[in-house]
């Protein structure tokens, strides 16, 4: 399991942190990228969040970016993420291309299974959103764990963005989701990094 | 206040801001967005919305509601903008005030429905035929979409004509936070009287109904609206008229954002979701010690070929970046004198990333010593 504390990072993050979130279509990755662009916004940071898909209508490979600067953003996609949630198999070969040894992998551990994803936080996000009620909760349950690991963004302002988007009746749902994701960075011993943009 | 907008949505808020009471349209990617907030916000403010059977009704529609004296809109991708030429055409012949919106996509034909593109540039000036008065508007945030939507709207309804709004995939759903300014908004000139009145080749604009009768017809027509469709000069009177109208205020039309051109050796050329890739270029190469400039085009047509030509004969060198095989390149090369103007374009679905115009920028530089050494 690679070191999560991330000083490695050091020089790229002190100006601009990318995040990239995917999945299959209906594993909410648009929704969590939003989470994390509305809870930068909060923060006082600058964001410009980008997706990506194919024509499918549901079930391709899907992915959401989001670029957090406490200065205005010129080019809009990322290069190269700086963290990367990935919740399916698919999404991961196709969006891991432009990966480097500098990105902060959290994958999916069912998702990871025959997988090369070298020193890869393996997370049950599935698993554990399935026990928090809803196995389409995993997003937020990676939210969680995301958070707990690097504090790209406050915790205040996520639980507030989840708040203001969660549909009412799946608000328990979620906020238990985002619960068990900060959780199992716990129960990993998975120390808190920083990799914040304002440098918080 | 700070909002997180998407691109399609900040085009409906633009549009609504500028007064937009009607659209019509048929959904297509990446446009849709656009029309699901129609959709969902026009009503409510007793607006009309209406899905229609296809782009070619849409554009009808939308050209018969701004006969009735409403501002009018219609948005969709490159498939449906082709399918609209026709009633582009009719707008253009019958000074009709509307906003054609596209959401640009790889094509030709389907292409590739999610993937950005900027290979309309052409189309939006000669897609319908015969020759015509055009403008087209182009953005490169969530922001500039909103104010460039009201743009469109007020330039619509200045020169009587149909306007074109370029968005691409990635913009139309890119989101960023935003906080919408307050733009003036144009209203289309009203005649004093309707008796005596001549409802084309005037600014001023006489809905139908409003106590005159006239014929609005696509055949060449005079000032009266009479037909005259064969040996009149009618026809070409009142289209040089309407080219002339916007011509004549070209300054004013013509939107640019001009970063580091004062001492610029290299210039950059570039517009919508490119020009952000080129900015960041620029400042890579002035970290890098090269006297890097970029030109951003917000008005493509009427194209401002005295103002690109003079800044880029000044240059040593100049790169045109941009979503296709090789659009506005034509028209820069046509004014760039003897500095030499290289051309960066892809149609893959990918946007063109800083690193390549940063290698591009010191190629046609590298070439360009070369070539006054060879002197």
């Amino acid at each position: 399991m690679r070191e999560p504390v991330l000083d490695g990072v050091g020089t790229a993050v002190s100006t601009q942190v990318g995040v990239r979130i995917a999945g299959r279509g209906g594993q909410g990755v648009m929704l969590a990228g939003l989470l994390v662009a509305q809870s930068a916004i909060d923060d006082g940071l600058e964001v410009v969040q980008t997706q990506s898909y194919g024509p499918e209508a549901r079930l391709g490979a899907a992915k959401s970016d989001v670029i957090l600067s406490p200065e205005a953003i010129a080019y809009p996609e990322i290069s190269s993420p700086d963290v990367f949630m990935c919740l399916s198999h698919d999404a991961f070969t196709a969006y891991s291309r432009d990966v480097t040894a500098a990105t902060l992998l959290i994958v999916d551990s069912r998702a990871a299974a025959g997988l090369g994803v070298g020193e890869a936080l393996l997370v049950p996000m599935i698993d554990t959103a399935r026990d928090c009620g809803s196995p389409i909760a995993a997003n937020i349950v990676g939210l969680g764990f995301l958070l707990a690991v690097t504090r790209v963004v406050s915790e205040r302002s996520l639980r507030r963005a989840l708040s203001a988007r969660a549909r009412p009746e799946s608000l328990d749902t979620n906020m238990r989701a985002l619960d068990a994701g900060l959780a199992l960075a716990a129960e990993m011993g998975v120390q808190p990094g920083q990799l914040s943009p304002a440098g918080r | 206040m700070q909002q997180l907008i998407q691109g399609n949505e900040a085009c409906a808020l633009g549009a609504l801001a500028a007064g937009c009471s009607f659209f019509a349209g048929y959904p297509i990617t990446p446009s849709s967005e656009i029309m699901e907030w129609m959709s969902r916000l026009l009503p409510p403010r007793g607006g009309v919305f209406i899905q229609m059977e296809d782009e070619l009704s849409s554009m009808g529609a939308v050209i018969g509601a701004s006969w009735t004296g409403a501002k009018a809109m219609t948005a969709t991708s490159g498939p449906g903008f082709t399918l609209m030429q026709e009633h582009i055409g009719y707008a253009a012949m019958t000074e009709t005030p509307c906003v054609i919106v596209d959401a640009q996509r790889v094509g030709p034909s389907t292409g590739m429905p999610t993937s950005p593109a900027q290979g309309d540039v052409m189309q939006a000036r000669w897609g319908s035929h015969g020759d015509r008065a055009a403008i087209a508007l182009t953005a490169s945030s969530v922001l500039d979409t909103y104010t460039m939507t009201i743009e469109a709207f007020n330039m619509s309804e200045r020169y009587r004509l149909p306007v074109v709004l370029l968005l691409d995939a990635t913009l139309a759903h890119m989101r960023e936070n935003v906080t919408l300014p307050e733009i003036p908004i144009v209203n289309r000139s009203r005649p004093v009287s309707a008796s005596g009145f001549e409802p084309f080749g005037s600014p001023d604009f006489l809905p139908l109904g409003a106590g005159a009768r006239f014929t609005v017809s696509g055949l060449s027509h005079d000032e009266a609206g009479h037909q005259r469709a064969s040996k009149s000069d009618a026809g070409e009177r009142l289209t040089r008229r309407a080219i002339d109208r916007v011509l004549a205020d070209a300054d004013r039309i013509t939107l640019t954002r001009q970063e580091a051109l004062d001492d610029a050796e290299l210039v950059l050329v570039a517009y919508g979701i490119t020009a952000r890739a080129a900015r960041a270029a620029v400042r890579q190469l002035r970290e890098d010690g090269v006297r890097a400039g970029l030109l951003e085009l917000q008005t493509l047509w009427p194209f401002p070929a005295e103002l690109v030509g003079s800044v880029v004969r000044n240059a040593r060198a100049a790169v045109v970046a941009e979503l296709n095989l090789g659009q506005v390149v034509t028209l820069v090369s046509a004014v760039s004198g003897t500095t030499p103007v290289h051309h960066l374009g892809r149609m893959d679905g990918a946007l063109l990333e800083p690193g390549a115009i940063v290698a591009a920028g010191r190629r046609v530089l590298d070439n360009a010593a070369q070539e006054v050494l060879a002197r």
